[in-house]
């Protein structure tokens, strides 16, 4: 969420890849998807994702979550929520995968900083 | 020619740097796992927020007097872990439990308004529509939120920690 958030504005503001409607209810589905579900999915995933033990699944799960990234921003296109111009659409999976890489860290640093605290691997129950 | 950051540059620079020197000698104290969580959302909740309602078609504040996103916004966003660790370093310390909880959130409020209105003299934020009421509500809900991660994830920590000695 901390790094969807500027990305967005990124796109918005400096760069008017994005453009918006002047629309109170398209804003709060946009501020839905980008501050609330867009991270969670991908924490969620990159949760999941990062106890797989072989590589290739793991791969396999990224590139399925830039496919999401993807398809995620050309509905928002679809719906008229967001409108990209330009490059937009182009660059919208390559710099959204920021996220990933941030979120992907953030998961790591909280593993190895529960191994510090004594807290080995799984050993948390969903419960 | 060589362009001087501007006061609201420096004033959340040195409120980073004081900030973050004060949490690196504090004695630790909590998990660092659960100090993290906590710092990462004292982090995305504020951005979260001045990416939402600070930019069109709500945009009721900017940050930094410029709208657009630049790299005098990384101090800025450095202070507000901070804020988030301290809050509940000293909820932790000071053991505050039952209707004091309530003392000390409305009580941080005040803290925290008062130096977002420090900031809002120093240019940090310029608000269009936004009032430092709607702010202290912010901080009572947000700082109640952030109790109840912080007792949820510590509930987990020794849960954990009691199963697996």
């Amino acid at each position: 969420m901390a790094v969807n958030s500027p990305i967005y504005s990124y796109f918005l503001v400096n760069r008017h890849w994005i453009s918006i409607p002047d629309s109170k209810e398209m804003a709060v589905i946009r501020i839905v998807y980008t501050e609330v579900l867009s991270p969670l999915l991908l924490t969620w995933v990159l949760d999941e994702v990062l106890v797989q033990k072989r590589f290739s699944v793991r791969a396999a799960c990224y590139a399925a979550t830039l496919a999401l990234i993807f398809l995620g921003g050309w509905l928002l296109d679809r719906w008229g929520v967001v409108k990209f111009r330009g490059n937009g659409l182009l660059l919208y999976t390559p710099i959204k995968s920021i996220t990933l890489i941030a979120a992907l860290c953030s998961a790591r640093l909280v593993r190895y900083l529960m191994r510090k605290d004594g807290i080995g691997h799984g050993q948390i129950s969903r419960s | 020619m060589v362009r001087f950051p501007e006061v609201n540059v420096w004033f959340s620079t040195f409120f980073f740097a004081a900030g973050w020197v004060l949490v690196a000698l504090l004695p630790l104290r909590l998990p660092r796992s659960v100090s993290a969580l906590v710092m990462m959302l004292s982090l995305a909740l504020p951005l979260g927020m001045d990416h939402t309602i600070g930019v069109p078609p709500v945009d009721m504040y900017d940050t930094n007097v410029n709208p657009k996103l630049t790299f005098s916004e990384l101090p800025t966003w450095g202070m507000y872990p901070v804020f988030g660790y301290l809050f509940i370093y000293l909820y932790d310390k000071w053991n505050i439990k039952g209707p004091a909880i309530a003392l000390y959130v409305f009580g941080w409020a005040i803290v925290g308004t008062a130096f977002e209105a420090l900031a809002v003299a120093f240019h940090v934020f310029r608000y269009k529509g936004w009032s430092l009421r709607y702010s202290y509500l912010v901080y009572v809900l947000v700082q109640l939120l952030t109790v109840a991660v912080f007792r949820l994830l510590m509930h987990v920590f020794v849960r954990t920690k009691k199963a697996n000695p």
